[in-house]
């Protein structure tokens, strides 16, 4: 039975037309060019100053408990 | 033949529009065999395909070497493409899918016959499938796809990969004899 499907698979995939490409080409022509991808290394210095405002935000919160502690 | 993803997305983003013309050359077979697999017609199979390249065109600046191959990217576009699509027809049978008749070439007259009957049952068997499985039968059989790239696609280990796909051919198969006797 697997080799009847393994065969069935094998059959039934379709194939492109012919000028497949040059129709899509003709589409991506009337679209914008795609942003650049991201820089990884920027993406890191963006994460890295997310956590550090959150982090700061932390501190923040902890030393406000800490002074209406202080000031009973 | 391997393709330098990174080098070609470099050269459409300075302005080489016609770089992507490689990308397209490079997956419309087995984008084509793909989508077929999932039981769809050709016209359909025309028009999801032409959208999936569309799609990745727009989206190219957000693909992620690091996260994904490019292949994992853009199949999983066409797939996500197919699954809306089966959900169109099953939500509006009277535009259903249908399946061409397999061509048969072999010599023998009642091979032929017995084969042909037996292709006309897997269809009918297919088309009473659940997209999810159509969907991962239809990658399992992706020629020159390692089984981790698979797995990644399906966001699944590999052995978990290989009990979903042999459970979806048991499927497919109690379907058919269910149906068929």
């Amino acid at each position: 039975m697997d080799e009847e499907i393994d065969k069935f698979f094998a059959e039934i995939g379709k194939m492109p037309p012919e000028h497949f490409p040059e129709k899509v080409m003709l589409q991506i022509a009337t679209l914008p060019l795609p942003e650049p991808p991201s820089q990884p290394a920027l993406r890191w210095i963006a994460l890295l100053g997310v956590v550090l405002a959150g982090l700061i935000q932390f501190v923040a919160f902890l030393s406000g408990i800490w002074s209406a502690t202080a000031a009973g | 033949m391997a393709l330098e993803i990174e080098a070609i997305i470099e050269r459409i983003c300075r302005g080489e529009r016609s770089a992507y013309a490689e990308i397209v050359r490079h997956f419309q077979k087995p984008l084509f065999g793909f989508l077929g697999r999932m039981g769809l017609n050709q016209a359909v199979c025309e028009e999801i395909a032409q959208e999936t390249f569309v799609r990745a065109w727009t989206n190219l600046g957000r693909y992620d070497p690091a996260i994904s191959r490019f292949s994992t990217w853009i199949f999983g576009i066409a797939k996500n493409l197919a699954l809306n699509e089966l959900a169109r027809i099953e939500k509006y049978p009277q535009c259903s899918e249908t399946l061409p008749e397999v061509a048969s070439e072999r010599d023998d007259p009642q091979e032929n016959l017995v084969h042909s009957r037996a292709m006309r049952k897997l269809k009918q068997a297919l088309l009473m499938l659940s997209p999810s499985d159509r969907s991962l039968l239809a990658l399992a059989y992706l020629e020159g796809v390692e089984m981790a790239e698979l797995a990644d696609m399906e966001g699944c280990s590999k052995g978990a990969l290989k009990v979903r796909i042999h459970r979806a051919k048991r499927r497919l198969q109690a379907l058919m004899e269910k149906e068929y006797g």
